[in-house]
């Protein structure tokens, strides 16, 4: 009896090693990218929407931007983190959300500088565009304001937890007369704790 | 013997199921709060899809105002436990015709509510366009 019982069990923990070992085949499936990210602790895509959308809410409302569609020219964030952050997808999404909203202008020079000039000596000299096309040198609008800014954070772990804070500041400064017309600051704090029994 | 090969099958056991598909509590067919107050109906802009969360939340005020000819809405919202939880919220835009404003992109915002806290949810809408708005929560 005892002996069968031995067999039956030695069988279903045969094929539960077998489930365990082959039965979990990859699968894909796609994701909703707007849900919140808390896959790690690192800098995620969460963190960036998160400070995308407030950043522009606040420069949106801000007295600055009023009916006058201003100028700007966008200098990428600093990352002053220890992590690898793309700022330039920060600085993207701000613009965009900006740009989208048609409450202000952007000037391509910080981005395409070099691109747009190639452009216009190829438009100017290879003798290949119409005259009556050609655009000209001395025509870009000057930018009216810059927007710059910074991103920070301070880490710290004891034992198993873990907790990291991230501080963004953006400010948006008056290229004639050097003022800061606008600045806000964004923060956010996450933490996680090792499971004491972990697979 | 007898004793190794339950445990052996007992961690077998775990194996598979953590190999098992995650179910998500994403919205769909949510359920409007059933409470308003004031000057708004809140259920016409608010969208809480979860038991739980109707019971211990309370929508307690709606404001909206046009700031650059953009509506600024501000949501304000009770924690009526004493417990600590995490919410997460997204704005909808829509324009006078029903039709809906995308900004860039539609993503959940985490918020933290505290103990018996009111905390203002804010959104700006995306474009001069939208004129309206539905708020969601979720756990």
């Amino acid at each position: 009896m005892i002996r069968n019982v031995r067999f039956f069990l030695s069988v279903i923990v045969t094929a539960l090693l077998g489930l365990a070992l082959f039965g979990c085949p990859t699968t894909v499936q796609y994701g909703d990218p707007g849900a919140v990210d808390t896959m790690t602790l690192d800098f995620g895509s969460t963190d960036l929407q998160t400070i995308a959308e407030k950043m522009v809410q606040s420069l949106l409302v801000s007295p600055v931007l009023g009916d006058k569609r201003p100028v700007l020219f966008v200098s990428q964030v600093k990352n002053k983190t220890a992590e690898h952050i793309d700022t330039k997808s920060i600085t993207d999404s701000i613009s965009t959300a900006l740009l989208k909203s048609g409450k202000v202008r952007f000037t391509a020079a910080s981005e395409i500088n070099k691109d747009l000039l190639e452009q216009l000596e190829y438009q100017q000299n290879a003798g290949l565009v119409n005259p009556a096309t050609q655009k000209q040198f001395g025509k870009q609008i000057g930018a009216d304001y810059m927007l710059y800014g910074e991103i920070t954070s301070i880490n710290k772990s004891a034992g198993r937890k873990k907790d990291v804070y991230y501080k963004i500041t953006l400010k948006l400064a008056d290229i004639e007369s050097g003022i800061i017309e606008w600045a806000d600051e964004k923060e956010i704090r996450k933490g996680s704790q090792k499971a004491f029994l972990g697979m | 013997m007898f004793k190794k090969l339950l445990l052996l099958a007992a961690a077998c056991c775990i194996l598979v199921s953590s190999c098992a598909p995650v179910t998500s509590s994403n919205v769909g067919g949510g359920q409007a709060l059933p409470q308003g107050g004031g000057d708004y109906a809140f259920s016409n802009f608010v969208l809480i899809n979860n038991k739980a969360l109707l019971r211990d939340l309370q929508i307690t005020d709606i404001r909206q105002k046009m700031v650059n000819d953009l509506m600024q809405v501000q949501v304000q919202v009770l924690n009526k436990t004493s417990r600590t939880f995490s919410i997460q919220y997204s704005f909808s835009w829509f324009d006078a015709s029903g039709f809906q404003v995308v900004g860039v992109g539609e993503h959940w915002i985490p918020a933290v509510m505290n103990g018996n806290e009111v905390k203002s949810l804010n959104g700006v809408a995306p474009t001069p366009e939208a004129t309206q708005f539905k708020i969601q929560i979720r756990k």
